[in-house]
C-alpha cells in the first residue's frame, strides 16, 4: 500500500488543502474498491498523515504529526493545534481514579470551543449494522480506534466496514475481559477457553484482530490457528481454509520430494 | 423443481466467494506459518503455489530456528553467518530439526517433560549448533579450511 500513499505524499507538498483533499478522496476511492471484495481497507490516514508531515517545509518539530482539517464539522485549527501531551493545559487528570494517565491523556479538557472532547462511551458499528456501546477504555484495546479517537474523527460511534456483527461481538468480549484483568494463569486460562469456544470462526476473529491492531487478540488467534493446522495433513489444510490445489502433479512431486525429510 | 435448486447453488457460489481466504492476505499467512512446528512447515510446502513460495522464504524458518534457539536468535550478525552456511531452512533441515527429534524423544512428540529439560535443550542445541558450524567450515575448499591451524603456535613479533 505504500507507494500509492508517497505518490499522493509528493501531491501535498504544493499546496497543504488540496493535497489533503486529493489524498482523502483517493483513499476513499482505495478504500471503496477493496470494500467491493470485502478485503482489508488501506490504513490511509496515518500513512498519508506521515508522509504529509515529511514533505511538509513547515512542519514544526521532527516526530510531530500534524492533524489534518478533517472534514468533519468539529475539524480543529490547523495553525493553533499542538499535540496534547507537549501542552500542559491540556491535560486534565479526570477525577475517576480508575483511568490510567494514558486514558486521561487521551480525554484532555476543550482548550477551545471548536476542540471536540473525545466520548467516554463510543459506539462500534459493524459491516452489517449492528452497533456495540462499549467503553473508551475497551474500545483502546484496538490501536486504529484509539488512533481514530485521538484524532478526533469519532464524535460517538465509530464505523467499522470490514468487521461484521458476530465476530466484532466476540473480539468485544474478548477486550472487555482483557480490561478486567487478573493474574497471568487466569487470563491464559480464559484465552484457552476463547480460542476452544470460538473454533469456527477463528480465522475471521484473526483477520479482525489484524484490522483493528489489537496485538494479544491477533498472537493469540495466530497460535490458535497454527495449532490447530499443526498435525494435519495436506488435504486437511487445504480443506480448512478452504484452498485448491493449483500444483500441477509433477510440480507437486518435486515438492514433496523436496520436503521428503518431514514425511519420513 | 429447476427453480428451487437453482438459487440455492447461486446462493452457495456466493457464499465461497464472499467467504475470507487466507490466500487474499500473505502477511496474515506469514504470521500464521511463522507460528509452526518444522514438520508442519513442510506439510504447508505442498498445499498450493502461494504456499510452498512462502515455505522458500526464509523468515519463516528463521522465526522456526529462532524460537527453539536460547537469546532469540541475535541481530543483522547471526543472519549473515547463516546465510553464510545455507539459508536457515538448511540449518533447520540438517542441523536443529534432527537435534530437535534426537532430543525430544522422537518425531511427533512436542511439549517438554519439565523445566530442567529445557535448559538442557537449549545447551544441546547450542552445541549442535556449534558441531554444525564447524563441520561447515571444514567442507570449505582451501588451505586454511582446516581448523587445525589453531594448534600451530603463533610468532608473536
Amino acid at each position: 500500500m505504500r507507494w500509492r500513499h508517497r505518490a499522493c505524499g509528493g501531491g501535498g507538498g504544493s499546496s497543504t488543502d488540496a493535497g489533503a483533499d486529493q489524498c482523502w478522496a483517493l483513499g476513499m476511492l482505495l478504500r471503496a474498491l477493496f470494500d467491493s471484495k470485502r478485503r482489508k481497507a488501506p490504513m490511509v490516514s496515518a500513512s498519508i498523515r506521515e508522509t504529509v508531515a515529511v514533505r511538509r517545509p513547515d512542519s514544526e518539530a521532527k516526530y510531530e504529526v500534524p492533524v489534518w482539517p478533517s472534514s468533519s464539522p468539529n475539524h480543529r485549527d490547523f495553525a493553533n493545534w499542538r499535540p496534547i501531551w507537549t501542552d500542559p493545559s491540556r491535560l486534565e487528570l479526570k477525577n475517576s481514579s480508575t483511568m490510567s494517565s494514558e486514558e486521561s491523556a487521551i480525554e484532555a479538557a476543550p482548550e477551545t470551543s471548536k476542540k471536540v472532547e473525545p466520548p467516554k462511551v463510543v459506539v462500534l458499528q459493524s459491516y452489517d449494522g449492528e452497533e456495540f456501546e462499549v467503553d473508551l477504555v475497551v474500545a483502546s484495546q484496538s490501536e486504529t480506534i484509539k488512533n481514530m479517537i485521538e484524532d478526533g474523527c469519532v464524535e460517538r460511534s465509530v464505523p467499522l466496514p470490514n468487521v461484521e456483527g458476530p465476530v466484532l461481538s466476540k473480539v468485544v468480549r474478548y477486550w472487555k475481559r482483557r480490561v478486567e484483568g487478573g493474574k497471568e494463569e487466569e487470563l491464559k486460562q480464559w484465552d484457552k477457553e476463547f480460542v476452544e469456544a470460538e473454533k469456527q470462526q477463528l480465522l475471521e476473529i484473526m483477520v479482525a484482530a489484524h484490522y483493528l491492531n489489537s496485538q494479544p487478540l491477533f498472537d493469540l488467534c495466530c497460535q490458535a490457528v497454527a495449532d490447530t493446522i499443526s498435525n494435519m495433513t495436506v488435504e486437511d489444510v487445504r480443506e480448512y481454509f478452504g484452498i485448491e490445489n493449483d500444483l500441477t502433479p509433477e510440480e507437486e512431486r518435486r515438492i514433496r520430494d523436496v520436503n521428503r525429510w518431514v514425511f519420513d | 423443481m429447476e427453480a428451487t435448486v437453482l438459487p440455492s447453488e447461486e446462493e452457495e457460489e456466493e457464499e465461497r466467494k464472499n467467504r475470507f481466504s487466507i490466500n487474499d492476505d500473505v502477511d496474515l499467512l506469514i504470521e500464521i506459518l511463522e507460528r509452526l512446528d518444522g514438520r508442519s512447515l513442510g506439510v504447508a510446502a505442498c498445499v498450493c503455489r502461494l504456499w510452498s513460495s512462502v515455505c522458500r522464504r526464509d523468515s519463516v524458518w528463521e522465526a522456526l530456528c529462532n524460537r527453539h534457539v536460547a537469546g532469540g536468535g541475535g541481530g543483522p550478525g547471526t543472519r549473515s553467518v547463516v546465510a553464510a552456511l545455507g539459508g536457515y531452512r538448511r540449518l533447520y533441515r540438517l542441523c536443529v530439526g534432527p537435534a530437535l527429534d534426537r532430543l525430544t524423544g522422537g518425531p511427533g512428540r512436542s511439549g517438554w517433560a519439565s523445566a530442567a529439560t529445557a535448559a538442557h535443550l537449549s545447551l544441546s542445541l547450542s552445541l549442535s549448533l556449534s558441531l554444525f558450524s564447524i563441520d561447515c567450515y571444514e567442507r570449505l575448499d582451501g588451505p586454511q579450511a582446516s581448523l587445525l591451524f589453531l594448534c600451530k603456535p603463533v610468532n608473536v613479533p
